[in-house]
C-alpha cells in the first residue's frame, strides 16, 4: 500500500469530464509531480485531494486510511496541506497571524479558557509561535512578521503560502503552481526549497507545476495529464519525451 | 519615535503592547472615571449611551468587522436582551440572573439566525437577518402576554444585590464596567485561535477550511457570541430607556449600529468605541449647536453691531432644528467616511499617531492609495 493513492478517481461538473479516471501514487519521501496542458484537470486533482470537490467516482487514500469522505477541515489534522494557485492568504491580517492560523488543526485550547485567556491558552499560544517560527527561519520571512498581506508583493506572498503550508505540520504537502508569477530567481529558491523539504523536513510532495526546467529540477516522478486523463508517468526525462505528452502540448 | 524592542514571544500576546500603551490606557481610565463627578447629570446620562453603543459596537464588530458577515437584524438582538431581561426582573428574578438568562437567550437566538449564515454571504445573509428583525418585532408588538405590546413596559433602574443604580452618575459606572468587561472578553478571544479562525473566514473561507477551521461552528459561535453581547447591552439599555415598546427595535437601529461599525472603521475594537462616541455624541452635539449657535450669533451681532450674523445664526440654528437633519447629517458623515477614509475614524487615528511617533518625518504619501491590480487592492 502506498503512501498516498488515488485510484479511479473522476469528477463530473455537468457534462464535462474533468477528471476522468486517474489513478496515481505517491511513494512516501518522494516529489510527484502533475503536469499537462491548461485545464487538463490538475488543480481540480488537487481540489478533490483537499476535499474541497466530492469526487463523483473513485477512492482517496491516505497514510492506509481512506479520506474519499473525509470532510474538508480535517485534512489539514490528518497530515495533508496546500497552497493554492491564485494565492489564499487572510490578507487583512500579518504575515504572523497567517501563519498562526495555519497551527488551526493542532488547536487543543476551548472556547472559555479562551474567552479568560487562561495560562494554559497562552502556553499553547507560545508553543504554536515556536512552531511558526521554525517555518519562517526555514523560509527567511523574518523581515515580514508583522506586515499585513495587502502590502506584501506578490513573490513573498508565494513564499508566506508555502510557509503556512508547513505550519500544520504535513506529512504530504500540495503545491499548487509553486513558480507561477515568481522571477528565475525567485524559481530557484523555489527548487531549493521543495528539494529541503524533501530531503531535510521529510515532507512528500504533491505538486502541479507547469515550469518544466523546475519540474525536471526537483521531480522524482512526473505525471502528464491531457483532458482528464493520465497519458504518461514515470522520470521527468522519460515523461517529457513520450509522444502522447509533445502531442498534448504542441497539438498534431 | 518608537522602536518595539521584542524578547520573548509574550510580547505578541500581552494585552497591552508596552508600558507607554499602559500609560495611556491608563491616563484614559482616570479621565472617564473622573469625568463624571464633575460633569453635568445629563451630560453623564449622554455619556452613557457610548457605553452602551460601545458594547453593541463590539457585539457587531465580531461580526461584521472581524467574520465577514453582515447583519441587518442586530436591533433585534438587543431588543431580544431587553424584553428578557425586563420580563425576567419584573418577575421577581435578582438582576445578575436576569442578565445572564438574558444573554443566554440572545446567545440561543444567536445560534438559531446563524444556521442560515452557513450557506448565505454578503447581501443575502443581510435580507435574511432583515427578514429575522422584522419577525421579532412583529413578535414583540403581538407576545402582549410577556412583552405588553405597544401598551410597552417600564423598566426601573437596576438593583444589584440589594444596592440601587438610580441616578444617573452610578448607572455610568454600571455601564462602563460592563463594556470595559466585554472588551476584554473579546479582546481575549481574538488573540486566541477562535479569532483567529474569525479573521480567516472573513478574509479565504476556502484557505480557513483547509488549514482546519470548521466553517459551520466558527460562523455559528461568531453569530452567538455577537447576539450574546448585544443581548447584554440590550439588559442595560432597557435601564437607559426605561421604557420599552416594539417600535424602538426596528431597521433604523440596526443600520445605525451597522453605520457605527463603518464610519468607526471594520476590523478593530478601536473602530467599534470611536463609532460609539460617534453614534451615541452626535444627536446631543447637534442639539447643543441648535440652542448656542443662534445665541452666540446674536450676542456677537449685538456686540459688534453687524446684525446680518444674528439672521445667519437664526437661520443655522431653524435648519438644525428641522426634523430629518439628524439622520441627513448621519447619512451625509458616512458617506464622507466611505469616500475618504475606508477604514473609518480609526484608519485616521492611526495617521494621526504616526503623524507624531514619527514627527518630523511623516510622510504623507504614506497612505496615499493606489490603483492596483492584487486581488486585495480591487476590494478596498
Amino acid at each position: 500500500m502506498s503512501f498516498f493513492t488515488a485510484n479511479n478517481l473522476s469528477i463530473n461538473f455537468g457534462g464535462i469530464k474533468a477528471v476522468d479516471g486517474v489513478s496515481f501514487d505517491v511513494e512516501q519521501g518522494e516529489v510527484f509531480t502533475i503536469i499537462g496542458p491548461n485545464g487538463a484537470g490538475k488543480t481540480t486533482i488537487f481540489n478533490l485531494v483537499s476535499r474541497i470537490y466530492e469526487p463523483s467516482g473513485g477512492k482517496l487514500s491516505f497514510a492506509g486510511r481512506d479520506i474519499t469522505n473525509v470532510p474538508p477541515h480535517l485534512i489539514a489534522a490528518l497530515g495533508i496541506a496546500r497552497t493554492f494557485q491564485n494565492i489564499e492568504l487572510f490578507e487583512h491580517a500579518t504575515l504572523l497571524q497567517n501563519l498562526l492560523l495555519a497551527r488551526h488543526a493542532h488547536k487543543r485550547s476551548s472556547f472559555w479558557s479562551e474567552l479568560l485567556f487562561l495560562p494554559s491558552v497562552r502556553r499553547l499560544e507560545i508553543e504554536h509561535r515556536e512552531a511558526v517560527e521554525k517555518a519562517i527561519d526555514f523560509l527567511d520571512l523574518q523581515q515580514y512578521r508583522d506586515s499585513l498581506i495587502v502590502n506584501l508583493p506578490y513573490g513573498v506572498r508565494k513564499v508566506t503560502e508555502l510557509a503556512r503550508a508547513l505550519c500544520t505540520d504535513p506529512r504530504l504537502l500540495l503545491l499548487d503552481e509553486p513558480s507561477s508569477g515568481l522571477n528565475v530567481e525567485e524559481t530557484e529558491d523555489m527548487a531549493f526549497w521543495i528539494q529541503d523539504i524533501k530531503n531535510v523536513l521529510g515532507i512528500t510532495v504533491l505538486m502541479v507545476e507547469h515550469d518544466m526546467s523546475l519540474v525536471s529540477a526537483v521531480s522524482d516522478r512526473v505525471m502528464a495529464l491531457n483532458y482528464g486523463r493520465p497519458i504518461a508517468t514515470g522520470v521527468p526525462a522519460e515523461v517529457q519525451a513520450h509522444p502522447e505528452v509533445i502531442r498534448a502540448y504542441l497539438g498534431g | 519615535m518608537r522602536f518595539p524592542f521584542k524578547t520573548s514571544y509574550n510580547q505578541d500576546i500581552r494585552l497591552f503592547r508596552d508600558r507607554v500603551d499602559v500609560f495611556w490606557y491608563g491616563l484614559l481610565a482616570v479621565a472617564v472615571l473622573v469625568l463624571p463627578l464633575l460633569m453635568d447629570e445629563y451630560y453623564v446620562g449622554e455619556s452613557t449611551w457610548v457605553f452602551i453603543y460601545g458594547i453593541c459596537g463590539v457585539s457587531l464588530m465580531v461580526l461584521v468587522g472581524y467574520t465577514g458577515l453582515v447583519s441587518l437584524g442586530h436591533a433585534a438582538f438587543l431588543g431580544i436582551g431587553a424584553y428578557a431581561h425586563a420580563f425576567f426582573i419584573m418577575h421577581g428574578a435578582p438582576w445578575v440572573v436576569a442578565v445572564g438568562l438574558a444573554v443566554a437567550i440572545t446567545t440561543a437566538c444567536g445560534l438559531i439566525v446563524g444556521l442560515p449564515a452557513l450557506r448565505m454571504t454578503g447581501i443575502y445573509l443581510a435580507i435574511a437577518t432583515l427578514a429575522f428583525s422584522v419577525i421579532i418585532q412583529e413578535v414583540f408588538s403581538r407576545w402582549e402576554s410577556v412583552t405588553h405590546g405597544f401598551a410597552g413596559m417600564k423598566v426601573d433602574r437596576p438593583v444589584i444585590f440589594g444596592v440601587a443604580f438610580a441616578d444617573d452618575r452610578s448607572f455610568y459606572y454600571l455601564c462602563l464596567f460592563f463594556l470595559v468587561i466585554v472588551l476584554w472578553l473579546t479582546r481575549n478571544l481574538l488573540r486566541a485561535p477562535t479569532g483567529r479562525a474569525w479573521i480567516a473566514i472573513r478574509d479565504s473561507e476556502i484557505a480557513a477550511q483547509s488549514m482546519g477551521v470548521n466553517l459551520a461552528i466558527y460562523k455559528s459561535m461568531a453569530f452567538a457570541y455577537s447576539a450574546g453581547v448585544m443581548g447584554l447591552a440590550g439588559a442595560l439599555f432597557a435601564h437607559k430607556i426605561a421604557f420599552l415598546a416594539p417600535d424602538i427595535f426596528n431597521i433604523l437601529l440596526s443600520i445605525q449600529f451597522l453605520l457605527l461599525v463603518i464610519v468607526g472603521g471594520l476590523g478593530s475594537l478601536h473602530g467599534a468605541l470611536f463609532g460609539a462616541v460617534f453614534v451615541a455624541l452626535l444627536p446631543p452635539l447637534i442639539a447643543i449647536l441648535r440652542d448656542s449657535i443662534p445665541d452666540s450669533m446674536a450676542e456677537f451681532a449685538a456686540a459688534t453691531g453687524i446684525t446680518p450674523v444674528a439672521s445667519v445664526g437664526a437661520a443655522v440654528g431653524a435648519f438644525l432644528a428641522k426634523p430629518g437633519v439628524e439622520a441627513g447629517i448621519f447619512g451625509l458623515i458616512l458617506v464622507l467616511v466611505i469616500l475618504l477614509e475606508p477604514l473609518g475614524m480609526y484608519g485616521r487615528w492611526l495617521k494621526i499617531k504616526l503623524f507624531f511617533s514619527t514627527f518630523p518625518m511623516y510622510k504623507a504619501s504614506t497612505f496615499k492609495r493606489q490603483k492596483s491590480y492584487m486581488r486585495s487592492e480591487r476590494l478596498r
